[in-house]
């Protein structure tokens, strides 16, 4: 009898510690749908650029997450930043993402966006593609999601007509690494986001 | 009406201006020379590291030169040593000894016996200096290192594939790239001060459904260059979608001022083929990164290819079939003028908030036509 109750008890304190179960593409195609109607909602109302990038910062820190983008974009040369460049490091790449992904919207314009079904990449990774029209052009914009654990699903990268922004900045920051190492790096972040250009 | 480019597309300007065929075929004289010189003269690296979980590991070089075939990034070790030597220094271990870490160079010295010192030969006092000099003793893992190593694996544990995810895209050869870096440079001035006024007037005094239309037309009679490509590529199904696509936006379109085919599922979003696309289909890869002047980002394939496109072109055969130059410049202006706003708001798109315009552009080219070469 006794094996049968260790054996129960083992039993019940691992499906206690397993996992909550995968999120579906699906949660992460109404996450996608639900934060860019908000970004939408904001671009709409906004009266000039500036303002937009305001109300659009709480939003985009919400459903992006700027720590893997920030990693990913810099690259195997993130082993070698210590905490403070790291933490430097995603500060100044979340404010030039923010600024970047705000300034492809002029207040007024809105986009029409067309989703079409997400699909899974890999355990927890969700590419959700859509359709774009916008100023008169059209444009296939692919956004990358992840299951975070506890935090939900967050955006962790947007493709544009095949370029990734994250791949984009890559290329970019190897050469700085490359030229100076993790300082190098974070200087130029930085210097890219002090003035206003 | 919709207008459907891709972003290579937009990126450099078009071979129809009469201004851009001789200044291609003088680039062309001036590339081949260039690259033979380039490619010849390319110096071999050393100190050269890789970055593992565990730190730096050297590349070992065969026969005096990198490993072919590497997948890995590389990076010169003195650009990462003012790194390593500050990792060490913050450490709590390493505040007893602050001393600085030689050079490799040194670090091969320390490890044989000092040479008798002519110095100390004649003069038998002591040398003060170098008794004040800490005693530097140098050891590839020794303690006052593991401790940031260590915090450092634990803390980027489970982060391999993270760090590694975006190891190959957008990459190219670039050996040509102090030139092209001359040449960019050159072309921002142009879109900056000719292209962009001319691009602002041009939106302000058309409007879009207008502008729309006239993209519509020279779309519809780049035709030959999709219809060829697609043959060439043996997508058979997609050369006759593209028929069908022109039938219809000719004469339903009104000679392809309207795009009517985008009322068709089959035919709204067919993806264009031109000449470097199938190159690449023909396994061709992409050669050195080249920086056209006027026309922007290019490979050597699709430099190549371009001039595929151009013999393909309607516009290039009316041009040259011996009408005057004032009715060449009439047909060939429309389509670049038309293409201008939209390829200066895309190069706006991928250098703006760059912190290297040059590669953020060259990135961008490379990702973008390998999107459309996987279509």
């Amino acid at each position: 009898m006794k094996p049968i109750v260790i054996t129960l008890l083992f039993a019940s304190a691992a499906l206690l510690a397993s996992p909550a179960p995968a999120a579906s593409p699906a949660e992460a195609e109404s996450f996608l749908k639900k934060s860019v109607g908000e970004v939408v909602g904001i671009a709409k109302n906004a009266p000039d650029s500036a303002t937009l990038a305001a109300k659009l910062r709480p939003v985009l820190l919400r459903c992006i997450s700027f720590d893997a983008m920030t990693r990913r974009a810099v690259g195997p040369g993130w082993r070698l930043f210590t905490d403070n460049q790291q933490s430097e490091a995603t500060g100044f790449f979340t404010t030039l993402i923010i600024r970047t992904y705000s300034g492809n919207f002029t207040p007024g314009e809105l986009p029409e966006i067309t989703y079409k079904a997400a699909v899974s990449t890999g355990p927890g990774r969700v590419e959700v593609p859509t359709t774009t029209l916008y100023k008169g052009s059209k444009y296939d914009v692919t956004y990358r999601l992840e299951d975070q654990g506890a935090k939900g699903w967050s955006i962790t990268d947007v493709v544009i007509e095949g370029v990734s922004m994250i791949a984009n900045y890559r290329t970019q920051f190897d050469a700085q690494f490359k030229s100076g190492g993790a300082n190098a790096v974070v200087a130029a972040l930085k210097k890219s986001v002090s003035p206003p250009r | 009406m919709k207008i459907r480019l891709s972003l290579a597309e937009k990126l450099p300007l078009t071979l129809w201006t009469p201004v851009g065929r001789p200044l291609f075929s003088i680039f062309a004289a001036v590339l081949l020379a260039s690259l033979h010189g380039g490619l010849a003269s390319e110096p071999i690296a050393s100190g050269v590291v890789m970055i593992t979980k565990d730190g730096t590991r050297p590349v070992p070089l065969v026969a005096g030169k990198l490993p072919k075939n590497s997948t890995e990034t590389l990076y010169l070790e003195s650009a990462l040593e003012p790194k390593l030597r500050r990792a060490s220094a913050d450490s709590p271990s390493a505040g007893k000894k602050k001393e600085r870490p030689a050079a490799p160079s040194a670090r091969r010295q320390a490890a044989k016996p000092a040479p008798p010192s002519k110095v100390s030969k004649k003069n038998p006092v002591p040398d003060k200096t170098a008794r004040e000099l800490p005693t530097v003793t140098i050891k590839r893992k020794s303690a006052d290192k593991k401790a940031p190593d260590k915090q450092r694996a634990v803390r980027n544990a489970g982060l391999d594939d993270d760090l590694e995810e975006y190891n190959k895209a957008g990459r190219i050869a670039d050996p040509l790239e102090p030139a092209n870096r001359g040449v960019f440079w050159v072309n921002h001035q142009i879109y900056s001060y000719v292209f962009r006024p001319l691009s602002k007037i041009y939106t302000t005094v058309l409007p879009r459904p207008v502008r729309s239309a006239v993209f519509n037309v020279c779309d519809n009679v780049e035709f030959p260059v999709r219809f060829v490509n697609h043959l060439l590529q043996l997508k058979f199904d997609r050369a006759g979608l593209e028929t069908r696509k022109f039938l219809v936006n000719s004469v339903g379109g009104i000679g392809g001022l309207i795009r009517m085919s985008d009322r068709t599922p089959a035919l709204a979003n067919l993806p264009a083929a031109d000449t470097g696309q199938t190159l690449s289909k023909w396994g061709i890869g992409h050669g050195p990164y080249i920086v056209l002047p006027v026309l922007g980002p290019r490979s050597l394939r699709d430099t190549v290819g371009l001039a595929g496109d151009y013999a393909l072109n309607p516009v290039t055969w009316v041009s040259f079939g011996g009408i005057g130059g004032a009715t060449a410049l009439a047909i060939t202006s429309p389509p670049a003028i038309n293409s201008m706003s939209t390829r200066i708001d895309a190069y706006d798109a991928a250098s703006k908030n760059s912190i290297d315009r040059y590669i953020a552009l060259r990135s961008a080219y490379v990702q973008s036509r390998e999107n459309a070469v996987s279509k």
